[in-house]
């Protein structure tokens, strides 16, 4: 169910009244039951698979704890934990992936044994909770935090439907203290949740969807246009990407608010950054905040002796993770091998750095650092949308050679109609103006503010003249 | 404490290659520029070196802020 749909309103509201009518101490059982119908509004097969997650993760834990003094013990409960959750991720979302690559292996040195082409289909979600989830058994294991006894707390803690579809992937510790203290009803709250959810619906519907339309049809026919076009594809897409998952983190972050859930933050102007590191700071900060702690400090610890070369392994193996977390595609691998090579050369240049930013003219040394990170991002970003890795080196080798053919993007403008593109792009450009001004005030509580009130009034103008309602899936959605 | 609380500022101060630094338990990543993830390993190397322990894997999981680091530096020196 999208959160930009009529669907959606309808059981939101339903699920609301029925959460404020029932006494404070039961409403978790609301928010349980409303999260796993949500979850299995489209498949109830996959609520299976969320209860195994659920059973498993929730009874490993209290193991863990009992034998906290054996490690022997502790550790097969920890494992156990991880074959499972894992397991299932990779059995659902890899598998496909590595007989594929089994099988042209087999085609290409003609040896044995065929395996036919396997097609599961990807649980929604699943990499999300999934995460949530180990995050928790390691938090049990290295003695961070209790276990939570209560299976309806802890199966609440998983599948609390804004956040299961697309993150922000949940800790442990900022969670459950909120499960369980009892969830009052409050109008600050309310405000807050209808204004960060305008904010989310706005970007979403009057932006992001507009923008799909042009960035489906130049990387659908990246051999037919010049690189002007395709560099124009390549910026759209970064911003559709931007919009549309910062909007489904919007949403998310304002429904939790009218039960009471404060959800982790996600985005943080990511387009401003003046390097990468800066960048993994800012973008979908709630996934490099786990993969720092659960994965990078971990590796890079264990390999310690080898001094930088231990960040070096670090970063290498948390970014092909991060790659390939995405999708089960070269694409996603080569955006990870392609982020951690940057980064990689951030650390090794750091002091350098630091000098140069000295020596320089501060302004244009941080105009060209900012300039230079985001054409990074954009070039990286053609390897998180192209449909084959093929199709990205030709668009990127296309981006260099062709560049200046200005009358293409004439012409592809005209194909969709001028005046309908120049609009879309009035829209984008209106968005990135406001974007500051407008995140930062619908995330301050004070909903009596006048400004606020004019600034999600004009939004939801916006809203009903040119949004487009429940037709695009959301980006992340896939992961 | 105070002592260990002393000696920990004089350990920031050379990693961070700042004199200036003052740190108070509640001192976290987000109040130093330079402590990110990349100078967490060289930190915890000097804070070894400088009191004689040795942190482990185990240990790091979990540190907040500079009142977690010096609670773990008291307990390995009991032990």
């Amino acid at each position: 169910m999208l959160f930009n749909s009529f669907d959606f309103l309808f059981y939101f509201s339903v699920v609301f009244l029925s959460w404020l009518v029932t006494p404070i101490n039961f409403r978790w059982v609301v928010l349980l039951c409303a999260s796993l119908v949500f979850y299995g509004w489209e498949k109830p097969t996959y609520l299976i698979l969320l209860a195994l997650t659920i059973s498993i993760t929730y009874y490993s834990a209290i193991k863990m704890d009992e034998y906290k003094k054996v490690m022997v013990k502790k550790r097969v409960f920890l494992y156990s934990a991880m074959v499972v959750n894992l397991g299932i991720l990779i059995v659902f979302k890899y598998l496909g992936f590595f007989t594929d690559i089994y099988s042209q292996l087999a085609n290409l040195l003609s040896f044995g044994l065929k395996i036919p082409p396997l097609k599961l289909l990807l649980p929604i979600g699943i990499s999300f909770y999934t995460f949530q989830s180990i995050g928790y058994s390691l938090d049990v294991f290295f003695g961070l935090r209790k276990p939570e006894k209560h299976l309806g707390y802890f199966a609440l803690f998983v599948s609390f439907f804004p956040q299961i579809l697309s993150g922000p992937i949940g800790r442990s510790s900022e969670l459950f203290p909120q499960i369980h203290t009892p969830q009052k009803f409050s109008w600050d709250n309310i405000g807050y949740g209808i204004q960060r959810f305008v904010w989310g619906l706005f970007k979403k519907i009057v932006i992001a969807d507009r923008l799909d339309v042009y960035v489906n049809d130049i990387y659908s026919n990246i051999s037919h246009y010049p690189g002007s076009v395709l560099w124009l594809g390549t910026f759209l897409f970064a911003f559709q990407l931007y919009t549309d998952f910062s909007a489904y983190t919007d949403m998310a972050i304002g429904v939790a608010r009218f039960f009471g859930f404060k959800l982790a933050e996600n985005f943080d102007f990511p387009f401003i950054s003046k390097n990468v590191t800066e960048f993994w700071r800012r973008w979908h900060m709630s996934l490099s905040a786990w993969l720092r702690d659960y994965m990078y400090t971990p590796l890079q610890f264990s390999k310690r002796k080898w001094k930088k070369g231990a960040t070096v392994y670090a970063i290498f193996l948390t970014f092909f993770i991060c790659g390939l977390w995405h999708g089960a595609k070269f694409t996603f691998v080569l955006f990870g091998i392609i982020q951690g090579l940057a980064l990689t050369y951030e650390m090794l240049t750091r002091e350098k750095r630091q000098l140069w930013s000295k020596t320089f003219n501060p302004f244009l040394y941080n105009t060209f650092s900012w300039l230079l990170t985001f054409g990074f991002t954009l070039l990286s970003f053609v390897f998180f949308r192209a449909e084959s890795t093929e199709d990205a080196f030709l668009l990127i080798r296309k981006q260099f050679t062709t560049f200046s053919d200005v009358a293409a993007i004439k012409i592809f403008v005209m194909h969709f109609g001028g005046i309908k593109f120049a609009f879309s792009l009035l829209l984008l450009l209106f968005f990135i103006l406001t974007d500051k001004l407008f995140s930062t005030m619908v995330k301050l509580q004070n909903r009596k503010s006048f400004v606020l009130t004019m600034i999600t009034s004009l939004l939801i103008v916006f809203i009903i003249l040119f949004g487009t309602f429940g037709k695009v899936d959301f980006i992340y959605f896939q992961f | 404490m105070k002592q260990h609380h002393e000696k920990l500022t004089q350990v920031f101060r050379s990693v961070f290659k700042n004199d200036a630094i003052e740190i108070t338990d509640s001192t976290n990543a987000s109040d130093i520029d330079q402590w990110d993830s990349i100078t967490h390993l060289d930190l915890i190397t000097a804070v070894e070196e400088a009191f004689a322990i040795e942190i482990t894997g185990f240990d790091v999981m979990g540190l907040k802020n500079v009142g977690d680091l010096l609670d773990l530096i008291q307990r390995k020196i009991e032990d």
